[in-house]
């Protein structure tokens, strides 16, 4: 399989970056390469075999569900790019 | 190289001699500067630890890991010090959080020295994709040291800390200690916590140790390993008690994997470091056992597919909202995201945040990502099945010792195949250790990899005592 310019386009806008042209065609020629590369999975039979979604041989932990202490507010917000009192600030999405 | 600070043992000793040791480390890290290891230097906070870990032992206290100096790989969070993941889109970004292995650590009696250049996100073997900092090979400046912690893996080789703490996905730990000569350890999936972690692969990422010696790795290991309920996939398994390390006590069966050392890109001089190796072992009384394992062999690409689908999802937290960079220009909500992520991330990370969109993505997830997903359990149970059958895997850490800076950056599939003796046992969630051996012709070091089973690390580091043993002298 292979990818066109166009679809690298939109996969960029799915990933949300904002890439330059020369970017994009950079990426192009790139992610052909290793998907060339990629193609070799094809040849292993897999049938019947089940899909290892996880790491290890045991499950996950499951945690009672009781609250616990979590982040002070002011310490979340300490580091925003720009915030309010109590919110992160961002542009306005609706009614500008 | 010649270790520059007393060892652990003798400052466990003579705690009295740990801020002495504390400026010793600090002045080391200093003077290799132009090495790059470190990206933080936490001299303040390591004096202050010193004074804290020589009244804790003069009260009583018995720390397993009082005399250790540490340096953390810089995605790994500490309270109040800069996180920034080698990164532009988390410069100078400090933790509101301590991770729970340093949290460990730190009760345990170590003192961690600084924070450790990488490549950014941990994505690289080379540590050239960080965007801080480039690091160089402690033995020679014109090659890499390794990656993705590659700085961790310069601040031990030299002699500014006693370990240091990594992560490990696809090798990021093992490779890098291939190539400086030094221990590194990638634990059982699940032994160490996460929390605190900047998470990229999440059913692969481990935090992982180097150390000079498996010994002085074992303590290490032994008080970050246990179950913790901020890490939902933190294992229950019981955690080994820090006593002597010492040989195991009975002759071992070790597989040797013939379809590695006769890779097509093995180096003739890690090929004969290896063959030597198994000489040597076969004299000293132990089994050896060749394995064949050709299924192996697709380890690369399922690993960089489900790497990247992880880390693409992993990510996307990244944003300009909470914290971090944030582009001058966005004036809309969506350029706060597009600009943001476009300009903050380097490029392997975009590569690698674009392939992972890729093989997501609908109409292409059956094709590549479901296909890696069961590619890995055969590979996973194959490794398991080989193990079920002998002691430890024997293989060469890498397929070359370390390389020129530049000579692959320009060919991710490259770049991505030198991890290719690794990957299997993060697959299989496995321990695996790189033990140093010898040096190439050119005087780089070369390692030996020993995979094992599921939290086995015990006997994983005392069958690497054995290669410390019988490895040729210099």
């Amino acid at each position: 399989m292979s990818v066109t310019r166009a679809q690298v386009e939109h996969l960029a806008k799915l990933a949300r970056l904002r890439l330059s042209e020369e970017e994009l065609s950079g990426l192009e020629s790139d992610l052909n390469a290793i998907l060339s590369y990629f193609d070799q999975l094809q040849e292993v039979n897999t049938a019947g075999i089940e899909p290892m979604d996880h790491g290890g041989s045991q499950g996950a932990l499951l945690e009672d569900d009781t609250p616990h202490e979590c982040l002070p507010h002011e310490l979340v917000l300490r580091d925003a790019p720009d915030r309010t009192v109590e919110f992160f600030r961002l542009p306005r999405v609706l009614g500008g | 190289m010649h270790p520059r600070i007393p060892s652990p043992a003798i400052l466990r000793q003579t705690p009295s001699k740990l801020p002495e040791a504390v400026e010793a480390a600090l002045a080391c890290a200093r003077e290799h500067e132009d090495l790059g290891a470190y990206l933080t230097l936490l001299e303040e906070r390591a004096r202050e630890q010193a004074a804290q870990v020589v009244a804790r032992v003069n009260a009583g206290e018995r720390l397993p890991l009082a005399g250790y100096l540490v340096a953390v790989k810089d995605n790994i969070a500490i309270k109040d010090v800069p996180l920034t993941c080698g990164s532009k889109i988390l410069d100078h970004h400090p933790s509101v959080f301590t991770a729970t292995a340093v949290e460990r650590l730190e009760r345990a009696g170590a003192v961690i020295i600084g924070k450790t250049n990488l490549d950014e996100f941990a994505m690289g073997s080379s540590t050239e994709n960080s965007a801080l900092k480039q690091t160089l090979h402690p033995r020679d400046i014109s090659r890499v040291p390794g990656g993705s912690s590659g700085g961790s893996a310069v601040a031990l080789a030299i002699g500014s800390c006693h370990a240091a703490l990594g992560s490990e996905t696809g090798g990021s730990v093992r490779q890098p200690a291939a190539f400086c000569g030094v221990c590194g350890l990638k634990p059982t999936y699940g032994r160490i916590s996460r929390y605190g972690l900047v998470a990229f692969g999440s059913s692969l990422d481990q935090i992982a140790p180097f150390a000079s010696t498996c010994e002085e790795l074992y303590p290490v290991l032994c008080a970050m390993s246990g179950a913790d309920p901020r890490d939902a996939t933190s294992a229950s398994a019981p955690v080994p008690s820090s006593q002597k390390l010492t040989e195991p006590d009975r002759k071992l069966r070790i597989g040797v994997l013939r379809d590695y050392l006769e890779h097509e890109s093995l180096a003739p001089d890690i090929a004969s470091a290896s063959r030597d190796a198994i000489e040597r072992l076969r004299s000293d009384g132990h089994e050896l056992i060749d394995l064949h394992l050709p299924v192996l062999s697709y380890s690369i690409p399922v690993y960089y597919i489900v790497a990247t689908a992880e880390a693409s999802s992993n990510l996307a937290r990244f944003d300009g909202v909470r914290y971090g960079f944030r582009h001058p220009e966005a004036d809309e909500l969506s350029q706060v995201y597009d600009l943001s992520r476009g300009g903050g991330f380097g490029p392997e990370v975009r590569r690698r945040i674009m392939m992972g969109t890729y093989v997501l993505s609908a109409g292409y997830y059956d094709a590549y990502y479901n296909t890696a997903l069961k590619v890995r359990r055969v590979i996973a149970d194959a490794l398991l099945d080989a193990l079920s059958r002998v002691d430890v895997i024997l293989t060469p850490t890498t397929p070359s010792t370390a390389f020129k800076i530049g000579e692959k950056v320009d060919d991710p599939v490259a770049m991505y195949l030198s991890d290719v003796f690794t990957v299997p046992a993060n697959l299989a969630g496995v321990p695996a250790l790189s033990v140093p051996w010898s040096d190439d012709s050119n005087g780089l070091p070369i390692g030996l990899q020993l995979i094992g089973k599921s939290f086995e690390e015990e006997f994983l580091l005392r069958s690497g005592m054995i290669l410390e043993r019988l490895r040729p002298t210099t």
